[in-house]
């Protein structure tokens, strides 16, 4: 046995899985209570006696790898000029660094949101705002603000490279912890994230981890590695099982959705080109690792506004299909949800709960995938009808991977992960037509991620062992 | 305007429209003239190349048009501009403007009203708007 200890310290639980690198399995897991409120160490103890009383031996001396979601996760305000380019190209960057966008403000700063702004206290504010010898005045403006406020946190100045370093200077003669990074719209049309990736990586292991008190960590496990955020270890899982490894072929495009109490996560491996011939597309181009997270899709605290978005009828006429025989009510399904977004640990009782609760999983898939994937509108043009395209095509997906309790504790995963397949009503449809799906029962591919980074064979191994295909 | 900065242009085809060639040869003779050309493509909404211009802080607008439904999508553009911050923007309007050419002064008064600083009949030769693009933005020629 060659083991490896992967833990996750998430908002709600402190998870473990003990890998056996050899063999590609996951030979233990665990999870218990967050208690980063306290004291962060309390919930990984526990986990850590659980999986060593499951393989009878003492693992606290096993090399180990982590990340974290937990106090908060990595808070991220964003800032640029046009809402639907610098703004957007940060709001993609922020999210595929494993960010939580906490504020986002267009244009030219002014008094309110920069009040609010100080309030939220976010880990990082994320400055960007104008092309490369594009619109100065914004970032500049924003810059002379922040430097004036009380904001202590770092700041990554990714804008307009002709004023970048009038803008480091504006916030390092305030004190700020200004890092200079390349701007994510270079050219209208162009879109580069490494830089800020790379950056605010950094920030999170160098100094977030240790503001959060997670780094006290390291007195109880052997870490062979930086603890990452959460979401870029499951991003890296993605990437992973997607592109496979020098030796081993990957499973093609990939999508994977997080259904979790308070959002869907969709991340997406593919480029999203049209794969219908005459598409215009449209918008700022595409990242092929792409984030989104969808903060009013939510089993538990945001199970209302599921089936607000979805029709009540819509909801219940899902839960009927998949239990005919079970007597129930559309009633029932505001019933349910009452119940549930105040009960956020809540596990369905009996066969109506059971269907409901499927019923909601599958509407949230389905609308996160929408979103994710974007749209085709019909132009009628001179020359006949033109489709145009925004966002990511992703018809010839070829693998869908779901994570999260409704999929993991019911017996119904396949019927709500198909919400996130083309139904083949809407002939401009941009999901997924004909993709395997697959399902992570036991909440492992964050520790797939994690292993990537030092050993792709044996994470992709261990991937194909654990990822049941529905 | 800088004299360090090359001059920026937003150029891009209108509306529901398709047509990208004349664009495309817009943009080639541009960019050989020193211009730095944001290119929007075909099938752009007017909301598009204003955005475009702010994030760039382009010198000008250059709305191509070859349906003969400027009429539609270019009313109030420079109001629409304006609103938007970019009131010194200057705005060149080319192409098939009106499907039933009426005398081309009507044409180009309606546009100029719409805020158009240039507006060019149909088989102008892109050196005369460079021209014109370079003694209204101050550019050596």
């Amino acid at each position: 046995m060659d083991p490896i200890l992967a833990v996750d310290f998430g908002s709600t639980y402190t998870k473990a899985a003990l890998i056996d690198r050899a063999a590609a399995q996951v030979v233990a897991s665990a999870h218990a209570p967050s208690t980063v409120g306290s004291d962060v160490t309390l919930g990984l103890r526990q986990v850590l006696s659980e999986v060593s009383a499951k393989v009878g031996r003492d693992i606290r001396k096993v090399p180990a790898l982590a990340c974290s979601s937990a106090a908060g996760g990595l808070r991220v305000a964003i800032i640029g000029l046009v809402p639907a380019l610098s703004l957007e190209a940060a709001r993609r960057a922020a999210l595929g660094a494993g960010a939580k966008i906490i504020a986002a403000y267009g244009y030219k700063l002014t008094a309110k949101p920069l009040a609010d702004l100080e309030r939220l206290a976010p880990d990082i504010v994320l400055l960007a705002g104008g092309t490369d010898g594009g619109d100065e005045e914004t970032i500049l403006h924003n810059a002379r603000l922040l430097a004036r406020s009380p904001i202590s946190a770092p700041i990554v100045v990714a804008g307009n490279q002709v004023v970048q370093q009038e803008c480091l200077d504006l916030l390092q003669a305030a004190g700020k912890p200004a890092r200079p990074a390349d701007n994510l719209l270079p050219e209208v049309g162009r879109i580069e994230v490494r830089s800020v990736h790379d950056i605010i990586r950094d920030l999170f292991i160098h100094r977030i981890t240790h503001a959060k008190g997670i780094d006290r960590v390291r007195d109880y496990l052997d870490l062979v590695a930086d603890i990452v955020p959460t979401p870029s270890a499951v991003l890296e899982a993605a990437r992973l099982v997607s592109e496979g490894t020098a030796k081993s072929k990957g499973l093609g495009d990939t999508v994977v959705i997080d259904v979790g109490g308070a959002t869907t996560d969709v991340h997406s491996v593919a480029s999203g080109a049209p794969t219908r011939p005459g598409v215009v597309v449209r918008g700022l181009p595409e990242l092929r690792l792409k984030r989104t997270v969808e903060g009013d899709l939510g089993m538990r605290i945001n199970a209302a506004t599921i089936v607000e978005r979805y029709g009540r009828a819509e909801v219940f006429a899902l839960a009927e299909a998949l239990q005919p025989a079970v007597a129930m009510a559309e009633e029932d399904v505001d019933r349910y949800t009452a119940h549930v977004s105040a009960r956020t640990e809540h596990i369905p009782a009996d066969a109506r709960e059971r269907s409901l609760d499927c019923a909601l999983g599958r509407a949230a898939v389905r609308l996160a995938m929408q979103r994710h994937a974007g749209a085709i509108r019909q132009v009628y043009t001179h020359k006949g009808p033109v489709p145009v395209q925004e966002g990511k095509d992703l018809g010839e997906v070829a693998a869908i991977i779901g994570v999260g309790g409704v999929l993991a504790h019911g017996a119904d995963a396949r019927f709500v992960l198909e919400g996130a397949l083309d139904s083949g009503t809407d002939p401009f449809s941009l999901l997924p037509r004909n993709a395997a799906l697959y399902l992570d029962r036991r909440y492992v591919l964050y520790g797939i991620g994690l292993l990537a980074g030092i050993s792709e064979e044996a994470a992709l191994a261990t991937a194909h062992n654990v990822l049941e295909e529905l | 305007m800088d004299a360090k900065r090359r001059p920026t242009v937003v150029l891009g085809t209108i509306g529901h429209d398709a047509h990208i060639v004349g664009s495309s040869i817009l943009r080639i003779a541009l960019e050989e003239a020193g211009f730095n050309v944001v290119f929007l493509g075909a099938v752009v909404p007017p909301e598009e190349f204003i955005d475009a211009a702010r994030e760039s802080a382009a010198d000008a607008i250059l709305v191509s048009s070859l349906y003969g439904m400027a009429r539609i999508d270019c009313q109030d553009f420079g109001a629409k501009c304006a609103e938007a911050g970019l009131s010194k923007v200057k705005l060149y309007l080319g192409g098939i403007l009106v499907t039933d050419p009426e005398k081309w002064e009507e044409t180009e008064k309606l546009f100029k009203g719409y805020g158009f600083h240039r507006v060019y009949p149909p088989q102008t030769k892109t050196d005369v708007a460079i021209a014109d693009l370079k003694s209204d933005l101050g550019v050596p020629a």
